[in-house]
C-alpha cells in the first residue's frame, strides 16, 4: 500500500542536505545564571543516513535534538543560530508553523514509551491523530493506514491493539507504538532520543532493527541519540560525541572507533565493560564529573578530567580541527593517537598527574 | 528453559546462601489466577563470592532477590542464610537478620529519602540497632561514606543535590555500614551511565574486597554481570535456565536463551555489524499460564515435542556449567533464530 507523505510546506531547495545546523546555541535562563545547554553546534545530515550523538547526562544531547525541532518552551530559552530543514530555515519559524513540520515532515520518539503516550486514548487513536491532522484522509482510510503501520513494526493482531490502551502493551510493544506513531506520516526526518534505554537488551535489539528495516523502506533520515557507543556503533553512519554542549569530536563511525582522536570520546569506549574481557577485569573509568554549565572552566571543557591535559588545556579553548579523513573532527590541543598526545600522556603518568593536581575526584 | 533441578548446588556447609525450591506467586485480582513469578529456582552462594543473576523483564531475577529478603516470603521452598532458616523466622526475629543482608536498588534517587540529610540516611541503620554510641556512629558514617567516594564534609546536604552515580555511592554505603555479609544489588547501575556504571562496579569491586562482602548482582545487561561475577544465573521466566562461571558462559553458551541474550548485546565496533538472524524475536509469555515443559520452547528454534511435555532438569555439560535444556548448544555451535518472529 503507498503512504500518502504530507505536502512539503515550502519549496525544497534542491542538492540541499536534509538538516543543516549551523552554529545553534540552547541557553537556558535560571536563577542560577545561564545554563550554556548546547554551544556552537554545526551538522548537517543527508537524506537515509543515520547519524549518532552520543555523550553523559548533561552533555547536552537533548536539548540539541529538542532545540532543532523546535520543541523547547519559549519562556527562558535563549536560541541563536541557525536550522535549516529541506533548506528552510526553522530558527524564525513560531511554534504554529512548525506545526506543520512536527509529525509530518520531522518526527521524535522518546526514552519512555509509556510517558510519551498518553494513557488514557486507545492506541488506534494515537496513531490517527496526526495522519488525520496533516494528510487529507477519511476516518476508514487513517485506521486501514493505522493497522498498517502496526503491523510494518510487527505488532500482532495489530486489528486488536488498535483498541486497546498504552499500558495493555509490554515496554517493547509501547515502543513500537511509539515508533508507529513517529512515522505515521511518512516524515523525513527521525529523532530517537534514547529509544532503547529503558527496554531490555533482547528488546533494544528487535527495536534498533526494527528502525533499521523502516529507515531503508522510507529512505528517512535517523538521529539516534544515546549514551552508550555500543548502540551507535553498528548503526550510524557518522557519530558526533558531545560533551558540556558542544561536539568535541565527529566523525564516519569506523574512523571514530579507529581513529579516536580526543580523550573524552577514548575514554567513553574504554568504561564499557566488553563481554571478552576475562570477569572481575578493572574497568577504566573517567574521573569527576561534567563541568558547571552555567561558569565553565575556560580552555577546555573536558581538561580537569583528562589524563593527557596540559597546561595550556586550562586556558586556550581548542577549536574544532579537521583530521585526516574528510568529515573526522575534534577538539583537543595533544589528540590521542598522535605523537604530540603520546607524549603529553607520558608527561602526565611520569609526574603521576593532570594539569590539574587533584582534579580526579 | 524452564528448568529445575539441584544438581548446580555445592556443598551445603561451604555456601553462605542456599535457596532450595524457591517458589513465589502472586495472586491477579478475584480472578484466581497467579503469576507464576519464580518456579522451583535453587541457588547457593559461598562466603566471597559473586552471584550474578541475569535474563529480561518479568523473568523472576528480582523477585528472587526480595524472595530470598522474605519481602514478601515465598510461597514454599527454604531459603538458609548463615545457617538460618529466613523462611521460618517472622516478626522480631526476621528483623534482627536484616543488618546482616542488605539490599541495594536499581533507581539510586528514589531510593534515598529526599527529606533526611545523607548523613541521617546512612546513620539510620546504626541508630536503629544502637550500634555504638553517638559519636562512634558518625565516625562510622564518615568511614563509609569516605569509602564510597563521597565526602564526608557533604553529609549534611540532601539527595537532590547529588547525581544520580552518587546517590549510588551513598546508596552502597547505607548498605555497607551494618557491616553485613550478603548484599543483594538490584540493577544497581541500569539506571546510571556508561561513564558512571564503570566507576560504580569498580566501587562495588572494592567493597567487597574492603568489607569481605558476598554479592547477589541481579542486571539484564550479560556483559555488566559478567564483568563482577564468579557465577552467574540465567534466568527466564521464573526459571533456571544456565548456572556457569562467567567466562565459560560467554565462550560456550550451552542453553540457546544465553546464547540469544549473548547476542543481543550491542558491540561498541563498527566492524561487526548487528546480525539479526542471531537476535531473538518475540515476547516473554505470559506468567499467568506459562508454556509447559520447557517455558523457552515458544520461542526456541530448536524445541520439539519432548520440550512441550517434559521439563528440562538443570544438569551439568562441563565443568562447573549446569543447564536445563534437552538439547543443549555444543560448545562453538552458534543458532539461528531465523527470520523474526512477532
Amino acid at each position: 500500500m503507498t503512504v500518502p507523505v504530507a505536502e512539503p510546506t515550502a519549496e525544497p531547495v534542491p542538492g540541499a542536505p536534509l538538516l543543516e545546523v549551523t552554529d545553534l546555541t540552547t541557553h537556558f535562563a535560571t536563577p542560577g545564571g545561564i545554563v550554556r545547554a548546547v554551544d556552537g553546534v554545526s551538522l548537517t545530515l543527508e537524506r537515509g543516513k543515520t547519524l549518532g550523538i552520543v555523550g553523559e547526562s548533561g552533555s547536552g544531547k537533548t536539548v540539541l535534538s529538542r532545540s532543532i525541532m523546535g520543541l523547547l518552551p519559549k519562556r527562558g530559552t535563549i536560541r541563536g543560530g541557525s536550522v535549516r530543514f529541506d533548506g528552510v530555515e526553522l530558527m524564525t519559524r513560531s511554534p504554529k508553523e512548525m506545526r506543520d513540520f512536527w509529525g509530518a515532515r520531522m518526527a521524535m520518539i522518546f526514552q519512555d514509551p509509556m510517558t510519551s503516550l498518553n494513557p488514557v486514548m486507545k492506541i488506534g487513536k494515537q496513531i490517527t491523530e496526526s495522519i488525520r491532522h496533516h494528510l487529507d484522509v477519511d476516518r476508514e482510510y487513517a485506521t486501514e493506514l493505522a493497522v498498517n503501520l502496526l503491523r510494518s513494526v510487527r505488532i500482532p493482531e495489530p486489528e486488536r491493539r488498535l483498541r486497546d490502551y498504552p499500558h495493555q502493551l509490554s515496554g517493547g510493544m509501547r515502543q513500537r507504538v511509539c515508533i508507529a506513531v513517529a512515522l505515521a506520516c511518512g516524515p523525513a526526518l527521525l529523532f530517537a532520543d534514547e529509544p532503547t534505554t529503558a527496554l531490555d537488551v533482547t528488546v533494544q535489539a528487535q527495536v534498533l532493527d526494527l528502525m533499521a528495516a523502516q529507515q531503508r523502506e522510507r529512505f528517512m533520515a535517523i538521529v539516534l541519540i544515546t549514551h552508550d557507543l555500543g548502540v551507535v556503533a553498528g548503526r550510524a553512519d557518522e557519530i558526533a560525541v558531545m560533551y558540556a554542549g558542544r561536539i568535541v569530536e565527529k566523525a564516519p563511525t569506523s574512523v571514530l572507533f579507529t581513529q579516536t582522536r580526543m580523550p573524552y570520546t577514548k575514554a567513553l569506549l574504554s568504561s564499557i565493560p566488553k563481554l571478552e574481557h576475562p570477569s572481575h577485569s578493572r574497568l577504566a573509568t573517567i574521573p569527576g564529573r561534567p563541568p558547571n554549565l552555567v561558569a565553565p572552566p575556560a580552555g577546555c571543557k573536558f581538561a580537569p578530567r583528562c589524563a593527557q591535559a596540559q597546561p595550556r588545556c586550562l586556558e586556550e579553548d581548542p577549536p574544532l580541527v579537521p583530521g585526516v579523513v574528510p568529515g573526522h573532527e575534534y577538539r583537543c590541543w595533544f589528540p590521542v593517537g598522535t605523537p604530540e598526545g603520546d607524549d603529553a600522556l607520558a608527561r602526565n603518568q611520569a609526574a603521576g598527574t593532570t594539569a590539574i593536581a587533584g582534579g580526579a575526584a | 528453559m524452564a528448568g529445575r533441578g539441584t544438581a548446580h548446588l555445592r556443598d551445603p556447609e561451604a555456601s553462605l546462601l542456599r535457596v532450595e525450591h524457591l517458589v513465589v506467586e502472586f495472586p491477579v485480582g478475584r480472578t484466581g489466577l497467579v503469576v507464576n513469578a519464580v518456579s522451583d529456582v535453587s541457588l547457593d552462594i559461598l562466603e566471597g563470592e559473586t552471584l550474578g543473576i541475569v535474563g529480561e523483564s518479568g523473568c523472576g531475577k528480582s523477585t528472587t532477590g526480595r524472595a530470598v529478603m522474605q519481602l514478601p516470603p515465598p510461597k514454599s521452598g527454604t531459603v538458609v542464610y548463615d545457617g538460618m532458616e529466613l523462611t521460618a523466622l517472622k516478626g522480631e526475629a526476621l528483623r534482627a537478620t536484616r543488618p546482616r543482608l542488605q539490599m541495594i536498588f536499581q533507581d539510586p534517587i528514589s531510593s534515598l529519602n529526599p527529606r533526611r540529610t545523607v548523613r541521617d540516611i546512612v546513620r539510620e541503620g546504626l541508630d536503629i540497632w544502637g550500634i555504638g554510641d553517638k559519636a562512634a556512629r558518625d565516625a562510622k558514617v564518615d568511614e563509609v561514606l569516605e569509602a564510597v567516594g563521597i565526602d564526608p564534609a557533604n553529609a549534611g546536604r540532601r539527595p537532590h543535590e547529588f547525581s544520580g552515580g552518587q546517590c549510588q555511592r551513598i546508596s552502597i554505603a547505607r548498605a555497607v555500614v551494618t557491616e553485613p555479609k550478603l548484599i543483594i544489588c538490584d540493577e544497581p547501575v541500569s539506571a546510571l551511565d556508561v561513564s558512571v556504571q564503570a566507576q560504580i562496579l569498580n566501587l562495588l569491586e572494592d567493597m567487597k574486597a574492603r568489607y569481605g562482602l558476598t554479592l547477589v548482582f541481579i542486571a539484564h545487561d550479560l556483559a555488566v554481570v559478567k564483568n563482577v561475577s564468579d557465577r552467574v544465573m540465567v534466568m527466564y521466566l521464573g526459571k533456571v535456565c544456565e548456572v556457569a562461571a562467567p567466562d565459560s558462559l560467554y565462550a560456550s553458551p550451552a542453553h540457546p536463551y544465553t546464547a540469544a541474550l549473548l547476542a543481543a548485546i550491542p558491540v561498541p565496533d563498527p566492524g561487526v555489524r548487528p546480525d539479526t538472524s542471531r537476535v531473538l524475536g518475540g515476547e516473554i509469555p505470559s506468567p499467568m499460564a506459562p508454556p509447559s515443559g520447557c517455558r523457552f520452547r515458544t520461542r526456541c528454534p530448536r524445541a520439539e515435542e519432548r520440550c512441550a511435555t517434559e521439563e528440562p532438569e538443570l544438569r551439568t555439560v562441563a565443568d562447573g556449567q549446569y543447564v536445563a535444556c534437552h538439547f543443549p548448544l555444543d560448545p562453538g555451535e552458534t543458532i539461528d533464530f531465523g527470520p523474526r518472529a512477532g
